[in-house]
């Protein structure tokens, strides 16, 4: 793992997070959308699940809270997205089991599974020079459970803060501390070179 | 079990090595997400404007939740005034009815037929009746 290609500015990144509350909701999507695309392409592993999830979760915080305050969009966003993502992963998981039960049914046997999961970061970012770092920890991402998945994402990754990352999973903040410290510890062993 | 610190992720935190690895995951994102292809910004651009175009769903609740109450309070009305108002035959009629069933079957038919009988009772009797006696 070659963390080189990391610029130096970014350190501090988690913390230095200025909250700027937006304007309006278009522009609150406009500044989140990449980032969601990015938490949902890790969590899905597919590009287009991870359009529609941002989608869905855009026409929903639209149709739904845009009267909230400016402040409680974000975890709202997050939320609606988190739970867009775990649908989608059970939806997946239940058409994967039935396909591979009428496949194994099926008299040519071939054709294989409609749904193929799709190598989640073929395509991660070319230009980006820390590549195979990114792709390396999307994978180490990926294999946590759910709960952890998630608390890393919002919290790390997101930077969002404990509050606001358990309005979004639906949780309690000492939940939060315990899903991320376990979500940590899983992948400081699966990410050892990075040390 | 008891769960471990969670570290903080400053420059500062004991778990260095959990804040580098938070340190240096959030920026990878941070980049990742800032080189996204033009065909999928393209794309989410265009998620982003078919979200704020969609039509508002409006808020039934505060219409619903009257109406309903309403409903409920009329239906409850109504069912207690309906006995306070009922006709006032009805208890003959129940009455009736419940000698009806200790009767046996004949008194049951001149039961039903009381009307027909009211009716004979006041005709004139007929005059070969009349000759007879």
């Amino acid at each position: 793992m070659n963390l080189a290609a990391v610029p130096q500015h970014s350190e501090g990144l988690v913390a230095a997070r200025a909250p700027e509350l937006p304007v309006t909701l278009e522009t609150f999507l406009a500044q989140v959308q990449r980032r969601a695309f990015r938490v949902a392409e890790m969590g899905l592993g597919n590009v287009d699940d991870a359009l529609d999830a941002v989608q869905d979760a855009m026409l929903r915080l639209h149709q739904h809270y845009r009267q909230h305050p400016a402040q409680e969009w974000s975890p709202l966003f997050w939320g609606i997205l988190r739970r867009r993502i775990t649908d989608l992963q059970r939806r997946r998981k239940v058409r994967s089991i039935v396909v591979g039960w009428l496949g194994s049914v099926g008299d040519d046997g071939e054709g294989g599974p409609v749904w193929e999961p799709a190598d989640p970061l073929a395509d991660p970012a070319r230009e980006i020079a820390g590549r195979a770092a990114y792709a390396d920890l999307a994978r180490a991402v990926r294999a946590l459970p759910r709960r952890q998945r998630e608390a890393f994402m919002l919290r790390v990754l997101e930077g969002l803060d404990v509050a606001d990352t358990a309005r979004a999973m639906g949780c309690s903040d000492g939940s939060v501390k315990t899903h991320l410290s376990r979500a940590m510890e899983a992948l400081r062993h699966k990410l050892e070179d990075w040390k | 079990m008891k769960p471990t610190p969670t570290p903080d992720f400053d420059k500062n935190h004991p778990d260095r090595a959990a804040a580098n690895l938070a340190t240096h995951a959030h920026a990878l994102f941070a980049i990742a997400s800032e080189h996204i292809d033009s065909d999928t910004l393209r794309r989410l651009r265009a998620a982003r404007s078919d979200a704020l175009s969609a039509p508002r769903r409006r808020n039934l609740l505060p219409v619903l939740v009257p109406a309903g109450a309403l409903a409920a309070a009329v239906l409850a009305l109504a069912v207690v005034w309906h006995p306070l108002h009922a006709p006032s035959t009805a208890p003959a009629t129940a009455g009736t009815g419940a000698m009806l069933v200790s009767a046996d079957s004949s008194e049951v038919d001149m039961a039903q037929n009381l009307d027909f009988y009211d009716w004979l009772a006041t005709q004139p009797q007929p005059a070969s009746a009349a000759s007879a006696q």
